[in-house]
């Protein structure tokens, strides 16, 4: 069974993104803060990480966290990582699978929320099958 | 010195990779988290000239690479710049804007610089839209700016 954690400062729709994906037989874990994500990862490593871009007090810092995740690469394997993003909708940046970049963004794809939960299903599949 | 087309968009893309790592410094010292978010952002110019070499097979890109400018590469410093604007750790997302759209205008003239000297449609048209795709972006920070002060 593939372990998920989803990060994201938002309770309710972390929640009901878990609730989805565990419908689907993933094991799912969320955490709402990037500093305990961390904590997390460190002592047990994700399948597939879930991550939201705008934080309380820190607007990058789910890009800040995807950098520090790619570190933890094991025999050149990288965490894959899935960003669920509304930053577009908050600023005109249009940040998408254009700006993946191994060094500035080391992220396997991009989904803008509000997320259609029959595209996070496939995305998370496809990711999955693909790492 | 004989110049090319080649030796001049190694040059740009020097200057951009330069670009790059100046954001890069920026960003891990950033202590504004917006700031330091627009920084992701500005990491995608350096895609830009590798899309318009896409643009044509390497067979054809090898053969442009050795048209002939009528000015030596060595004639332009674009690279100056970089010696002109410093960000500290507490530089707000206003001076990113600022210090981006100064090194894009600069990358804008060195574009401007190329075509001008070149006799050859697609590559000129080519170079044409380079050069829209940054002025776009400048355009874009300043929306980008705009927004950010109702949220900030």
């Amino acid at each position: 069974m593939s372990y998920l954690l989803i990060i994201d400062d938002d309770p309710d729709i972390a929640g009901a993104s878990a609730k989805v994906l565990a419908a689907e037989g993933y094991e799912t874990e969320i955490k709402l803060d990037p500093e305990e994500a961390k904590k997390s990862i460190e002592l047990r490593r994700p399948d597939l990480v879930l991550l939201d871009v705008m934080f309380p007090g820190n607007a990058s810092g789910g890009f800040d966290l995807a950098r520090w995740i790619a570190q933890k690469s094991i025999n050149d394997k990288r965490i894959p990582v899935l960003m669920l993003s509304a930053i577009n909708q908050k600023i005109p940046i249009g940040f998408s699978n254009l700006d993946i970049d191994a060094e500035w963004m080391p992220v396997s794809e991009f989904l803008e929320k509000p997320v259609d939960f029959d595209s996070l299903k496939s995305k998370v599949k496809a990711i999955l099958n693909r790492e | 010195m004989d110049a090319t087309l080649g030796k001049m968009f190694d040059r740009a893309q020097e200057y951009v990779n330069s670009m790059t790592a100046f954001f890069a410094d920026f960003r891990d010292r950033a202590s504004n988290d917006y700031a330091r978010l627009l920084t992701y952002h500005l990491a995608r110019h350096k895609k830009n000239l590798s899309s318009l070499k896409a643009l044509f097979s390497n067979e054809e890109l090898n053969r442009l690479l050795q048209l002939p400018l009528k000015h030596s590469a060595d004639d332009f410093f674009p690279e100056r710049v970089f010696d002109t604007y410093y960000l500290d750790s507490k530089s707000s997302s206003d001076e990113v804007i600022a210090v981006a759209v100064e090194f894009i205008d600069v990358l804008v003239c060195l574009y401007h610089w190329l075509g001008d000297q070149l006799d050859h449609e697609h590559v000129s048209k080519a170079i044409h839209e380079l050069i829209v795709t940054e002025e776009n972006e400048v355009a874009k920070l300043h929306s980008i700016q705009a927004s950010l002060l109702t949220i900030q």
